[in-house]
């Protein structure tokens, strides 16, 4: 089965799946409510990496992932490609679009909606042309992706499932349909610290196994600095900063003045080094800041 | 729906604060007087007592500091529609009578057949139309949530002392208007993330089954929604020990002034003399 | 539960219900443009139903008397006509009817609902007969569909459990509920283009598939809340 999946996404194309230029959009443009959301949002994505895009709230952070799977399309200044088509352009496919762009909404109670957990899996890879014993094969490693056992889990009522196992259930219908691109909305926010540790590992274990690229919204920086290899911070809809994460993560100053915190590890490194203790800069994530308190020990 | 972000928005509900008189109702005589106009439209049968109402109508929300425009403009992507049933309507009344005055017919032309009588009601349908609109905007754009409720609540407490809940059916309301922005906001959610799972959002009419049951899909979420939301407020209001409302009292109360029973004996009169134009031989 | 617990689930449930129904009728988001009275709102009527169901009448009743103030405020109704009488009085009765309806026949068994079925068929049978009278090809039409619609019924109910039929039925009624009382209303006040033939042929042509509407979404919604169907065979897979 992973065979499959891997051959299908090993496809030569650009080296960026998704562009995102000078992007300008406005809420309800025209009405006395009218208010800009983004004003000039730029976005790189490379195939196969693991990208997170951060910034304060109300910095137009979910309004540019819409722009990603066509529920908006740039109707002012910018344009949006991706996988190569440009979402501005009245013949682009919207429903190849979906299939290969995968959103996960931070409430999965949002995105759940037929009667019973297989069912709600099953809808996407069917909507595909799936059926018979290949729906149920998908859907079945669907859900032991995600770590919902198939045989007590098929058939459940989908809203009688505690919040992680129905966040696991969206997260499994949307794997269903072996997306290219998986965009996750502030998906593990609320989740407790082992539900949170169990996704990363499954995204990593996707990009690894699969070569799907990834895209986190998040506002918890330590988990940012686990998984992305690429941030981008937007501030008042404007991409203000991009970069490889340790990169990014180094411009303290600017990054508070964007109210936008550091990792905590980073935080205690720096913290550290105030005090006088000889460390490296740039450690973000735990590992990396027990490697260099270690290194500070070793005579 | 190509456009997601307006169910966030309901423009009918936006209060939006000019200062002016009519802001500084009290909500309660507003409440009633919005009574009065709508009795009397419904009263209002005949061009005389229709435009005075809507001319009136128009002189409030003049008063009210409020943009005219703005408010009529939520209607125009009905208007095709509208022109379409006043066709049909004109085409297909048949009020005609072969007495003279009004009713005597303005068309006679092989199936068609308009009488002054059918122009008018259709003239009064939409004078009262635009006239109540504008009226609910009116009332909804000078008065906050709250303030609306608490008058709702007031207007009903006569209801109490006939023994009927008056002051939970006014909490009802309460609830109904605070949870209606945030359902919006759920509901907008749900459409995008049923959207970018390939609920597809166009449909031919002929596939009814195939429709309903995208309509089933889109709504269960909303309806579980707020019936988490529900059972979290129930057992809020369990832990505060809200009892009803005997004994009830506010942090802030109203008072009636000089302005509001000038208010409320307006509408009345209002109600009156539309009856009595209504009855009077003009047109 | 204490009565105050009930009161309180009673008008919170209310509120919500009340909530959901202004935001349908307020963003025409469940409603065909189709220029009649009765036929506007697609689903706007569906909460009353569910909270006369799961709260019972009063509840209902509220609920209703809240669709009919959304059902004022819309445009899309009011430019019919804006009789009170005709747009706002019929609909309380929606969610009574769905209530009353549900009350009683949640204890029922299948037998039960099997004769409610073969009745109701009679009875649509009849009425063809009646129309045929006057119209023969459409009583006849009527007379075919209808058994077609009771084929396809029986094949539905025979893999269903009784309650979720007792849903279905009471969605059914509570729908015809709003298409009757409010077509019949206009036909009574005298609403310009609405007299007794068009009232029928659009209490058929939109009272039917909203019927059915009704009963597709009432079953969703009332078993999701519920997590009714536990015995039924499970996902479709």
């Amino acid at each position: 089965m992973n065979e499959e999946i891997v051959s299908e996404r090993r496809y030569s194309g650009a080296e960026y799946c998704a562009l995102v230029q000078g992007l300008h959009h406005t809420y309800l443009a025209g009405t006395p409510l009218a208010a800009t959301a983004l004003s000039g949002a730029e976005l790189r994505l490379r195939r196969g990496e693991i990208a997170a895009l951060i910034g304060p709230s109300g910095a137009g952070k979910s309004t540019l992932v819409h722009f990603l799977n066509g529920l908006l399309r740039p109707t002012d200044k910018g344009r949006v490609i991706v996988f190569g088509q440009d979402t501005g352009e009245p013949s682009c496919d919207l429903t190849t679009l979906r299939r290969r762009v995968g959103l996960v909404f931070q409430y999965p109670h949002q995105q759940l909606f037929e009667r019973y957990v297989g069912d709600d899996v099953a809808y996407g890879p069917r909507q595909l042309g799936l059926a018979g014993e290949e729906l149920r094969e998908r859907v079945r490693w669907a859900m032991e992706v995600v770590g919902l056992d198939f045989d007590s889990f098929v058939d459940r009522h989908t809203f009688s499932l505690s919040g992680g196992e129905m966040r696991r259930a969206a997260l499994a219908g949307v794997l269903a349909m072996l997306p290219h691109l998986l965009v996750l909305d502030e998906a593990t926010t609320g989740l407790d610290p082992r539900g949170r540790r169990e996704v990363h590992a499954l995204l990593r274990r996707l990009r690894d196994e699969t070569g799907l690229t990834i895209l986190l919204v998040s506002n918890d920086m330590d988990e940012v600095a686990e998984l992305a290899d690429h941030v981008t911070v937007l501030y008042e809809g404007r991409t203000v900063l991009a970069g490889e994460v340790h990169e990014v993560f180094a411009q303290r100053e600017l990054l508070q003045r964007y109210g936008v915190a550091c990792p905590a590890a980073g935080e205690i490194v720096s913290a550290l080094r105030e005090q006088g203790l000889p460390i490296a800069p740039g450690a973000i994530t735990l590992a990396e800041a027990e490697e260099a308190i270690w290194q500070t020990m070793r005579p | 729906m190509a456009n997601y972000e307006a169910l966030r928005h309901l423009t009918i509900g936006q209060y939006i604060p000019t200062g002016s008189l009519i802001h500084r109702l009290d909500p309660r005589a507003k409440l009633v007087a919005l009574g009065c106009f709508i009795v009397a439209s419904v009263l209002a049968g005949k061009y005389a007592n229709a435009l005075l109402l809507l001319l009136l109508t128009v002189a409030l929300v003049k008063l009210s500091r409020l943009h005219l425009r703005s408010m009529l403009a939520t209607l125009t992507p009905v208007i095709p529609i509208l022109l379409v049933m006043a066709l049909l309507q004109l085409i297909f009344y048949g009020g005609a009578s072969r007495s003279g005055g009004l009713n005597r017919l303005l068309v006679d032309w092989g199936p068609l057949h308009i009488s002054g009588e059918s122009v008018r009601v259709i003239v009064v349908t939409w004078a009262r139309f635009a006239t109540l609109f504008l009226l609910v905007t009116l009332l909804t754009s000078t008065t906050t949530a709250s303030a609306l409720t608490r008058g709702l609540e007031g207007v009903l407490r006569p209801l109490t002392r006939l023994r009927l809940p008056g002051h939970e059916i006014a909490m009802v309301g309460t609830i109904a208007l605070r949870f209606l922005p945030i359902l919006g906001e759920q509901l907008e959610a749900i459409l995008q993330a049923q959207a970018s799972r390939g609920v597809s959002e166009t449909s031919s009419r002929w596939r009814f089954l195939d429709n309903a049951r995208r309509m089933a899909r889109m709504v269960v979420p909303l309806f579980v929604d707020a019936y988490h939301r529900a059972e979290e407020l129930i057992l809020a209001m369990q832990a505060r020990c809200y009892h009803g409302g005997k004994g009830r009292t506010y942090l802030v109360s109203f008072t009636y002034r000089f302005s509001d029973y000038l208010a409320v004996a307006l509408g009345a009169l209002l109600v009156i003399l539309v009856g009595v134009l209504q009855y009077s031989a003009l047109p | 539960m204490k009565p105050s617990d009930r009161g309180i689930r009673r008008v919170v449930t209310a509120g919500l219900l009340l909530a959901i129904t202004l935001l349908l009728t307020f963003t025409n988001v469940a409603f065909i443009p189709v220029p009649t009275p009765a036929g506007s709102a697609t689903i706007g009527h569906i909460p009353a139903i569910i909270g006369g169901i799961l709260e019972g009448p009063l509840v209902g009743l509220i609920v209703g008397l809240g669709f009919g103030f959304g059902c004022f405020m819309n445009p899309l109704v009011t430019a019919v006509t804006n009789d009170p009488l005709v747009i706002w009085l019929p609909r309380l009765f929606i969610g009574v009817a769905a209530g009353l309806v549900f009350m009683l026949l949640r204890r029922a068994n299948k037998r039960v609902l099997a004769v409610m079925l073969v009745l109701l068929a009679l009875l649509v049978l009849y009425y063809s007969y009646q129309v045929g009278g006057k119209i023969l090809w459409l009583g006849l039409l009527i007379a075919f569909l209808t058994g077609i619609g009771a084929l396809a019924l029986y094949n539905w109910a025979r893999g269903e459990e009784a309650i979720i039929i007792s849903l279905a039925i009471a969605g059914v009624v509570g729908s015809l509920t709003n298409t009757v009382l409010v077509l019949s209303a206009a036909v009574w006040r005298k609403v310009p283009g609405i007299g007794p033939e068009v009232a029928l042929g659009v209490g058929l042509t939109q009272g039917i598939p909203e019927a059915i509407l009704s009963a597709i979404v009432v079953v969703a919604v009332v078993s999701a809340l519920r997590q009714i169907g536990k015995r039924r065979r499970g996902s479709r897979l």
